[in-house]
C-alpha cells in the first residue's frame, strides 16, 4: 500500500517536474518568436495567424501534444496541454491552437478509427494541416433535433447542407470538418474550403469567425462519432479556453500592478491608495478562484471523469474564467484611466482578446445554465 | 490514565474513521450543527468527554497531553469536526493559550495553566479588543504599572468572546507608553476572579449575548503572568497563528448555509423561478470555487509548507460567500423573510435570520476583511500604502 502510494507520488512529482519544464521552453520560445509587436501587426491580417506559426508550434511538438504517438504526436494530457495554451495566450499568438489543436484532434480521435482519420491526425501533428471544426456553437450535447448541418447519403458519397457560424479559424484553415447529422447519426466530413461559401464576421480582437453554408455540398467519407464524444471534445476545448481567459486575466492584472506602482498622481504611486489596492486584490482573488476551478477542470480531464461531472466542471471552470477576465479588463481600463482606452498601450490588445475568447463555446450565462441542468439542488444533507 | 496512540502512525483513513465513529458515538445529537455559540453549561459534558479520551487538544505535542497530530491529521480531525456538526466549545485556552505557553511560557506556567486547560478546570477568553481599538489593535490602551510583585491593570475590552463563562483571560496590555505602539504592548494572563475585573454582556441583533465588555479597575495581576518577556506581547501575539489560520477561510459554514438554501429552494419549488436560479447558481459556483481554492492551501498545510500571507483570500472569499447565501436564504423566504426563529413554511421549519444575523459579524472578526485586503494588498501584490 505505502509503497504503490509513493511510486504514485513519484509519477506525480515527475509529472510536475515535466510540466515546468514544458512551461519553460513555451515561455522562452513565447518570449523569443511571439512578441506583443507580432500580435498587434497580425491584427486583421490575411489569413489571421501565420501559418508557418503553425508549422513552428508543431516543429516544438505542441500541435501534436494531444495525439497518439502512432500518429505523430505526444499522447500527453490536458495538463500539458494548458501550458502550451497558457503560454499562446499570455502572449496573444493568433494561432488557432485550441480549435486546432484541441477540438479538431480530440473529434478525430473519437471519430471511428481509418487511414484518412489518421492521416488527418498526423497532418496536425506536422503542421502540414489547420482544419477547422464547424457545425457546433457551443459546448455540450449536440441537439439532434436542430442540427447546423445535415447529411444525406448520395450515390457513392454524401451531400451536406446547412449553415454554420462562429467557426475558428476564421481564415486561413486548410480544411473543414463539418459535424454533421444523419439518419445514421453524428459524423465529420471533410470538405475543402473551395466547396463551401465562405464568410468572415470580424472580431473584437482582429481574428474573426467564419461563417460558412453548404448547398448539396458533396463529401466522400463520413466519420462516425458518438453525442457523447462530441460534448467531451467541446468540454475539453472549453477547458482550454479557459485556460486562455486565466492567461488573459493574469496579465491584465500584471500590466495594472505595475502601472499603479509607477503611476503618480497628488505626488504619490496611484498604487498606494487603497480604493485601488483592494480592487486590485480583489482581482488577484477572482484569478486565484479560475486557477482553482481551471486546476480541477483539468484534474478531471486527465483521470476521465465521467460525463455529468466533466460537464460539470468544464462549466464552472468557463463560467469563473470569463467573468473574471470580462471583470479584470473593466477593472484594468478603469485603474490605467485615459490610456487603457487607447489603441497604442498593450492593454487593449488583451481586452479585445478577451472579448473575443469569452462568448466562444458559449459564454458564462449560457454555461450557468446548463450547470444548473446538470446539477439541480436536492436535499442532500451532506451539502 | 489514557491509552498512548501514534495517532501519525495510522494511515489516514483508519484516523478518520476511528474519529468520525468517536464523534457519532459521543457526541450529542441535539447539539449537532448549533445554530449559536454554546454556553459553557451546554458543552461542558462534550468538553470533558474529549478531555477525558485525550482529544481535547489535537494540534499540542504530546508531552503536553496533547495529539500532536501532523498537519495531514489535523486537517482530518477538523474536517470530521465539521462534518459531524460538532459545536465549538470555549476552546481559546486550546488553540491560543496553550500553544504560546509552550512556546514562550515559563516552566511554571506551563506546569500549573496547561493541565487545567486539558481537564477543563480553566476556561479563557481572549481579551484583545479595545473600544478604540478594533483593526487598529495596536493601538491599545488598557495599561499595566508594575507595583512591586504585581501589574495594576486600567482599561476596558470589549468583543470578549464567551467572557461570562471564562475564568480566566489573557490579555494584551500597553506596558510602556513612550514606545513605539507595537513595542509597548506585553502578554498578560489573569484570573477573572480577580478583584475589579467586572464583565458585561452585549447584547447583539439577534438577541444573543455572545460578546461582553470587560472592565478593569486597579485590577493587581502577579508580575510573574507575563508570557514572554516586557513589552514584547505583541510579537508574540502575532507569531500565534500558523497553518491553522487555513480554517478561518474553511467553506464549511457556506456549506452549511447553502444546504439549508437549497432545502428552502426545493421545498418552496424556487426552481422555476429563472432570475432566481441564476442568483443561486452564481453562489452555489462561488462556494465550488472557494471548496477548489481551499483544498489548494489545504494540500500545502498537508506538505507539510508555511501558509503565507496570500492565505487571507480564504477568509475573505469564505465570509463574503457566506453573507451572500444568508441574504439569498431571506430572498427565498419572500414574505416571511423577517420572522425569526424556526418558521414554518410550506410545511416545513427554516430559520433564515440565524443564518443571516450570524453571516454578518464573519467579514468583521478574525481580522476585518477591509484589513485582510489591506494584508494582501502590501505583503502579497507588495503595493506601498
Amino acid at each position: 500500500m505505502t509503497g504503490r502510494m509513493e511510486s504514485l507520488d513519484s509519477d506525480e512529482k515527475a509529472r510536475s517536474e515535466q510540466l515546468r519544464l514544458l512551461a519553460d521552453s513555451v515561455a522562452a520560445f513565447a518570449a523569443g518568436r511571439l512578441p506583443l509587436a507580432r500580435a498587434r501587426r497580425l491584427r486583421r491580417a490575411l489569413p489571421e495567424f501565420e501559418p508557418a506559426m503553425m508549422a513552428e508550434l508543431a516543429g516544438q511538438g505542441w500541435t501534436g501534444l494531444l495525439i497518439d504517438e502512432a500518429c505523430g504526436g505526444l499522447s500527453l494530457g490536458f495538463a500539458e496541454a494548458a501550458a502550451v495554451v497558457e503560454g499562446l495566450a499570455a502572449q496573444l499568438a493568433p494561432e488557432p491552437y485550441v480549435p486546432v489543436a484541441v477540438l479538431a484532434v480530440r473529434l478525430l480521435q473519437a471519430a471511428a478509427p481509418g487511414a484518412r482519420r489518421n492521416a488527418l491526425l498526423a497532418g496536425i501533428a506536422d503542421g502540414s494541416l489547420v482544419p477547422a471544426c464547424a457545425g457546433q456553437e457551443t459546448a455540450g450535447d449536440p441537439d439532434p433535433e436542430r442540427p447546423a448541418l445535415r447529411a444525406r447519403r448520395a450515390a457513392g458519397g454524401w451531400l451536406l447542407d446547412g449553415e454554420a457560424r462562429y467557426v475558428r479559424p476564421g481564415s486561413g484553415a486548410s480544411l473543414y470538418l463539418l459535424l454533421a447529422r444523419s439518419e445514421e447519426g453524428w459524423a465529420l466530413f471533410e470538405a475543402p474550403a473551395a466547396g463551401l461559401e465562405l464568410g468572415m464576421e470580424p472580431q473584437a480582437d482582429g481574428t474573426a469567425l467564419a461563417r460558412l453554408r453548404a448547398r448539396g455540398l458533396r463529401a466522400d467519407e463520413a466519420l462516425p462519432i458518438s453525442a457523447e464524444a462530441i460534448a467531451a471534445a467541446f468540454d475539453q476545448a472549453l477547458v482550454m479556453n479557459a485556460v486562455e481567459l486565466l492567461a488573459l486575466s493574469r496579465r491584465m492584472r500584471a500590466l495594472t500592478l505595475d502601472y499603479t506602482r509607477t503611476r503618480v498622481q497628488f505626488g504619490k504611486p496611484i498604487g498606494s491608495f487603497q480604493a485601488l489596492q483592494h480592487r486590485q486584490v480583489d482581482l488577484l482573488i477572482a484569478e486565484e478562484l479560475t486557477a482553482a476551478a481551471v486546476r480541477e477542470a483539468i484534474g478531471a480531464l486527465d483521470t476521465g471523469a465521467a460525463a455529468a461531472r466533466r460537464a460539470s466542471l468544464a462549466c464552472r471552470a468557463k463560467i469563473r474564467a470569463a467573468e473574471t477576465a470580462l471583470h479584470t479588463a473593466r477593472e484594468a481600463i478603469q485603474m490605467h484611466g485615459g490610456i487603457g482606452v487607447t489603441d497604442e498601450y498593450d492593454l487593449g490588445l488583451y481586452v479585445n482578446r478577451t472579448l473575443a475568447l469569452a462568448p466562444w463555446l458559449g459564454n458564462a450565462r449560457l454555461h450557468r445554465r446548463r450547470w444548473l441542468q446538470l446539477n439541480p439542488p436536492t436535499l442532500d444533507r451532506a451539502g | 490514565m489514557q491509552q498512548m496512540t501514534d495517532w501519525n502512525a495510522l494511515d489516514d483513513e483508519t484516523f478518520r474513521q476511528e474519529v468520525r465513529t468517536f464523534f457519532q458515538q459521543n457526541y450529542p445529537e441535539a447539539l449537532r450543527y448549533p445554530k449559536t455559540r454554546l454556553r459553557w453549561a451546554e458543552i461542558k459534558d462534550w468538553y470533558l468527554t474529549l478531555s477525558k479520551k485525550g482529544w481535547l487538544a489535537p494540534a499540542w505535542p504530546v508531552e503536553y497531553g496533547g495529539m500532536g497530530l501532523s498537519p495531514t491529521k489535523l486537517m482530518i480531525f477538523m474536517e470530521e469536526t465539521e462534518r459531524h456538526g460538532v459545536g465549538r466549545a470555549p476552546d481559546m485556552g486550546i488553540t491560543m493559550v496553550g500553544p504560546l505557553l509552550i512556546q514562550h511560557g515559563s516552566q511554571a506556567q506551563k506546569a500549573y495553566y496547561l493541565p487545567k486547560i486539558l481537564s477543563g478546570e480553566h476556561i479563557w477568553c481572549q481579551g484583545y479588543s479595545e473600544p478604540n481599538s478594533g483593526s487598529d489593535l495596536a493601538s491599545l490602551r488598557t495599561e499595566a504599572v508594575l507595583d512591586n510583585d504585581h501589574f495594576i491593570v486600567n482599561g476596558q475590552k470589549t468583543w470578549t468572546t464567551l467572557a461570562q463563562d471564562a475564568t480566566h483571560i489573557f490579555l494584551l496590555v500597553r506596558t510602556d507608553k513612550s514606545a513605539k505602539k507595537q513595542e509597548g504592548i506585553s502578554f498578560l494572563l489573569a484570573d477573572m476572579n480577580t478583584p475589579g475585573i467586572e464583565r458585561r454582556p452585549i447584547r447583539n441583533l439577534a438577541g444573543h449575548e455572545e460578546f461582553c465588555e470587560c472592565f478593569f479597575r486597579d485590577v493587581r495581576v502577579p508580575k510573574d503572568n507575563i508570557v514572554g518577556e516586557l513589552n514584547r506581547g505583541w510579537t508574540i501575539a502575532k507569531a500565534l497563528l500558523g497553518f491553522e489560520r487555513i480554517f478561518l477561510g474553511s467553506p464549511k459554514q457556506s456549506q452549511y448555509a447553502m444546504a439549508r438554501l437549497e432545502e428552502l429552494i426545493v421545498q418552496r419549488g424556487l426552481g422555476a423561478d429563472a432570475a432566481f436560479m441564476d442568483a443561486y447558481a452564481r453562489l452555489k459556483l462561488d462556494l465550488l470555487d472557494h471548496m477548489a481554492l481551499y483544498e489548494r492551501f489545504a494540500d500545502q498545510v498537508r506538505r507539510g509548507e508555511t501558509l503565507g500571507p496570500d492565505v487571507s483570500m480564504l477568509k475573505i472569499i469564505g465570509t463574503e460567500n457566506y453573507q451572500r447565501i444568508a441574504q439569498l436564504m431571506v430572498e427565498a423566504a419572500g414574505c416571511a423573510g423577517g420572522l425569526v426563529g424556526d418558521v414554518e413554511l410550506d410545511g416545513e421549519r427554516f430559520d433564515w435570520l440565524t443564518s443571516y444575523y450570524n453571516s454578518r459579524p464573519a467579514t468583521i472578526y478574525g481580522g476585518a476583511n477591509e484589513i485582510q485586503r489591506n494584508i494582501l494588498a502590501t505583503q502579497v501584490l507588495g503595493l506601498k500604502s
